[in-house]
């Protein structure tokens, strides 16, 4: 036989592209399907950590927070005001002057 | 994405897909390469149920590996041909392999139309074939089938069989030697004309 012959033979061969059976390929299916890495999941978010504020916000009500704020502001604004002169019911007289020491010179003066 | 989109991408592409758990690329990888595994695998051992054994064997090896898969290092197809050789060679050790058939037993021509004669003819010569390719040693049929039937290249081929190039030409040269031999009584009735003008 001479290789014309034997490339004959071979290309038989080839072109005898043999089906895989159906009960084979469901296997095989099967195993990828099972061995197949699953999608990832979407994860939830992760806790935040706890802030400085965490144990206040778990023991104090939110309305507490609100009393606050208002102390806080109250404070601020007397602390820039300007103050006012006060003027008491009664004391719109004008306050007479008393010099309780008139002067010094006489116990100044040497004699 | 549908089955047609996923035969447009490469071996490596729709297994890097399954390892993210396409299912869709699990169904494309398996119609890929099943019936080529499936060819090698029933070419080197001529049992047809032992090959399917075989192939469903190298397939899951394939999905083990997948999510380590590393693009670039090796051809997903030259990888499983070499997982079959092996497992196929596993097999050899195990029990001495011995032919299925013979070139004996390979059928007769039968008569009748044409056509069916073609058909019958073409199944003879395929028998006859496995018969001889039974034969070989084991190193020979592997380079002859991935060589001449398979179509690979040879440094595709010395991957596989982890072999150099030059081996791999001298495999395939004493491999169709062979075959020519094994067939040479059987000329004339595959329908290669008058068996006394054979060279």
């Amino acid at each position: 036989m001479d290789d014309d012959d034997l490339d004959a033979f071979l290309a038989v061969a080839r072109d005898d592209r043999r089906e895989a059976p159906s009960h084979l390929l469901a296997r095989v299916l099967a195993d990828a399907h099972d061995l197949q890495p699953v999608s990832a999941p979407l994860s939830k978010p992760a806790p935040k950590r706890p802030d400085a504020f965490w144990f206040i916000r778990q023991w104090v009500p939110a309305g507490a927070f609100a009393g606050l704020a208002t102390a806080a502001l109250a404070g601020f604004w007397l602390g820039f005001a300007q103050p006012s002169a006060l003027e008491w019911p009664g004391t719109q007289a004008p306050l007479d002057m008393v010099e309780l020491i008139p002067s010094l010179d006489g116990w100044l003066t040497e004699g | 994405m549908p089955l047609d989109d996923l035969s447009d991408l490469d071996d490596a592409a729709l297994l890097a897909r399954y390892a993210t758990g396409d299912r869709m690329a699990a169904r494309a990888l398996t119609l890929r390469f099943t019936p080529r595994v499936l060819g090698y695998a029933a070419r080197l051992l001529g049992d047809r149920a032992e090959a399917e054994d075989v192939a469903q064997e190298a397939m899951l090896r394939l999905w083990r590996i997948a999510p380590d898969w590393r693009s670039g290092e090796a051809q997903v197809a030259t990888w499983l041909y070499r997982v079959v050789t092996n497992l196929v060679t596993d097999r050899a050790r195990m029990r001495r392999r011995r032919p299925a058939t013979s070139l004996e037993d390979a059928p007769e021509i039968g008569d009748g139309q044409p056509g069916a004669e073609m058909r019958l003819m073409a199944a003879d010569r395929l028998a006859a074939l496995d018969a001889a390719l039974a034969c070989l040693p084991d190193r020979q049929r592997q380079a002859v089938v991935l060589r001449h039937i398979e179509g690979l290249a040879n440094p595709e081929i010395a991957e596989i069989l982890g072999i150099g190039v030059e081996a791999v030409e001298s495999l395939t040269a004493r491999g169709k030697r062979a075959l020519a031999a094994a067939l040479a009584g059987r000329r004339a009735d595959l329908g290669y004309g008058d068996a006394g003008g054979a060279a």
